[in-house]
């Protein structure tokens, strides 16, 4: 008796539970444009860059993967090194889930070239083509970077006093943003895995 | 025992107290703006890149190059608990004596450390050794 009391209390919060959990489609985040009645969403526009192994990326490269985003410059002192520790959970949580990628962009690409950014990589411990880390024509890049947090900054909750720099930002297949995470804030981080598995749902049900 | 005398104990032991609690405050938040960036706020520091300060051999072992570092960087390949970093650490020359005791202190007791005490001149002794 006892302890089917206890089971009864068991399902009353774990359905509570359910109930708390978002589910279904993550939004579309950033500026929306209806062309012959067809809403286009923001999308990352195509660039061409290159990884710590030498390796050309591109967005066709990464056509059949989601994936997670920031940007940093290995000699950073400031948060960087905070948002990669986050990076890093996400790495590991996500090991074996070969759909998701994390892609970190330097923003200092003239130091930060292919052997630097090599050395980077190891030193946290990724030896694999799941974490890229991309390099390459300084003004692509920024203008990329704005791209990323131009979607984020237009769906900001709160207004005024905008510092995306700590932005982590996931990524759909099409290239459109889904979701973002303050990189420097790991339990912002931890609900965002939350809205990873839900983007992962949504290809796996398909 | 007349009564302001007694006041004037209670005063004292309330003052100590609050004093005791506070005691690494103000090198705790030091910390938190000058060096948790990289060896983040619990100390642990991040993979091979940065090493820990929370529980590190290293540190056990050294702990009185803790204000000279502060100040005067590092370029070693050191060796942190059987890991191997070889990024150099630039000083914080913006730091002053009095910082950096406030710092060091409070990173010998935080977290699980239990390394002690350093009195300030031990700490000026740091600040003014020559490295080899
Ligand atoms: C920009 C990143 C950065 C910042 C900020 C920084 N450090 Fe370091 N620290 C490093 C790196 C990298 C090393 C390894 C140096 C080497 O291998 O020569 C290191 C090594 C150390 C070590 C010796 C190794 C160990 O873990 O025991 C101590 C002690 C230390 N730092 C203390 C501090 C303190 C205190 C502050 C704040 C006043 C600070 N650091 C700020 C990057 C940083």
């Amino acid at each position: 008796m006892k302890l089917s009391n206890l089971m009864c209390i068991l399902c009353v919060i774990g359905l509570y539970s359910c109930t708390q959990k978002e589910s279904g489609p993550l939004p579309y985040i950033g500026h929306h444009e209806v062309v012959n009645g067809d809403t286009i969403f923001h999308k990352i526009p195509s660039f061409d860059l290159i990884n710590q192994d030498s390796q050309a990326v591109n967005n066709k490269s990464l056509s059949n993967n989601i994936y997670v985003s920031d940007f940093f410059f290995t000699s950073c002192p400031s948060i960087c090194p905070k948002v990669k520790k986050q990076m890093l959970r996400i790495y590991d949580r996500y090991e074996k889930q070969d759909l998701l990628k994390l892609v970190s962009h330097t923003l200092d690409p003239k130091r930060d070239d292919v052997e630097v950014l090599h050395t980077y990589a190891k030193n946290l411990g990724v030896e694999n083509e799941k974490w890229l880390f991309l390099t390459g024509d300084k003004d692509q890049i920024y203008d990329l970077n704005d791209d990323y947090f131009v979607a984020v900054i237009e769906d900001e909750r709160a207004p005024g006093g905008i510092d995306h720099s700590g932005k982590i930002v996931l990524v759909d297949k099409n290239g459109h943003v889904r979701a973002f995470a303050e990189g420097t804030d790991p339990e912002d981080v931890t609900d965002f895995f939350q809205d990873i598995d839900r983007l992962i749902e949504e290809y796996e049900q398909k | 025992m007349n009564r302001n005398n007694f006041l004037l104990i209670v005063f004292t032991a309330v003052l100590f107290y609050t004093c005791q609690d506070g005691r690494f405050k103000q090198g705790e938040g030091l910390y938190e703006f000058y060096c948790s960036s990289c060896h983040m706020l619990d100390g642990s520091g991040l993979a091979q890149l940065y090493p820990p300060l929370n529980a590190s051999d290293w540190l056990n072992e050294n702990k009185d190059q803790l204000p000279y570092i502060m100040r005067f960087g590092i370029e070693d390949t050191l060796y942190v608990n059987g890991q191997e970093y070889t990024i150099p650490m630039s000083g914080l020359p913006e730091l002053s004596a009095v910082e950096i005791s406030n710092i060091t202190n409070y990173i010998l007791s935080a977290w699980d450390n239990d390394l002690g005490k350093m009195s300030f001149k031990e700490v000026q002794n740091s600040l003014d050794s020559k490295k080899d």
